[in-house]
């Protein structure tokens, strides 16, 4: 994932990354993303969320320069 | 619903995996909400752009050699070609991910007290959205700590701080620091706050840890053996009022 090296993104915590990583390339439900990372489907949903943000931020500011 | 709602439940909405009456209630806030309409729109278009392939890693050469020479290797004799090529290229694929996966995880930036205070904010929100906020609903310190027992490893330290201006609310069972730990819901004015409260491994100097995540206030408060975790949206100082109660 190239957009890794975007700082914004680099400074994002490894578990939004695993979140987003076994969501989006692996294609994983929440049900399973929960078993992997061995946390409640809540949890996966906010650290969905966090890390689409932060991505999110990391492209736009990308962008930018 | 409010747009604090919307804002977490959209992801579960847009991957599928959100209940029909939540999706229901949430299409129905976003035809009202503008903000949360286009928060719609760049998640989507996000998850667009995550799909082309110009954003996954290529296998390096020098892994492809590795996989192709491991393949030959082990590969039976007496298979087909395609049969062997679709193993190898399979074994390709894996090792790709694998590698991805791990220069991600690798790039660790935020420390353990970050880490701990996103969690706690996080875990503040979701007892305030999904009306989870107590198991026990008590101002007595002696209903809710005996109610811990036996559903717990350790006692909290369960005090009514009415007479500081922090009146008990009551508790509840939550899952933190990879942990099941006693969530303590207090109360100033109109301000909620969670204190997560957990034992500590060792029992060392106390310690205060002070930050303020997504316009949330966060203590974190070691003392007698004890974690404790704050959140609330209420000031640091009224927070830290709280904090220093503890362990006192």
């Amino acid at each position: 994932m190239r957009a890794c090296y975007a700082p914004r993104w680099k400074r994002c915590h490894w578990q939004f990354r695993e979140a987003l990583v076994l969501r989006e390339l692996e294609g994983l439900s929440y049900k399973e993303i929960a078993e992997v990372a061995a946390v409640p489907v809540g949890t996966v949903m906010s650290r969905l969320a966090r890390a689409r943000r932060q991505l999110q931020g990391a492209l736009n500011r990308k962008e930018k320069v | 619903m409010n747009c604090a709602e919307s804002r977490l439940l959209l992801h579960a909405h847009i991957d599928g995996e959100l209940d029909v009456t939540s999706s229901l209630e949430l299409e129905r806030h976003l035809k009202t909400c503008a903000a949360c309409a286009a928060g719609q729109e760049s998640v989507q278009s996000l998850k667009t752009a995550l799909r082309g392939s110009q954003l996954r890693f290529d296998a390096p050469d020098s892994l492809r050699r590795q996989v192709r020479l491991v393949a030959r290797g082990s590969s039976d004799k007496t298979q087909p070609g395609l049969f062997r090529s679709l193993l190898l290229w399979r074994s390709v694929a894996f090792g790709a991910t694998a590698v991805a996966l791990l220069a991600i995880l690798l790039r660790t930036g935020i420390s353990g007290a970050d880490q701990l205070a996103s969690e706690a904010v996080s875990g503040h929100v979701r007892s305030l959205m999904a009306g989870h906020l107590t198991d026990v609903a008590s101002g007595d310190q002696h209903t809710v700590k005996p109610w811990f027992d036996g559903k717990l490893d350790f006692a909290p330290d369960v005090k009514d701080f009415a007479a500081e201006g922090f009146p008990l609310v009551g508790g509840r069972l939550d899952y933190f620091d990879g942990r099941a730990v006693a969530a303590l819901v207090y109360r100033r004015n109109k301000h909620f706050i969670n204190v997560f409260v957990w034992p500590a491994t060792n029992t060392g100097a106390e310690k205060t840890k002070t930050q303020t995540r997504r316009g949330y206030s966060v203590i974190y408060r070691e003392a007698n053996g004890l974690h404790h975790c704050l959140v609330s949206d209420l000031n640091k100082t009224e927070l830290s009022e709280l904090a220093n109660l503890f362990g006192r």
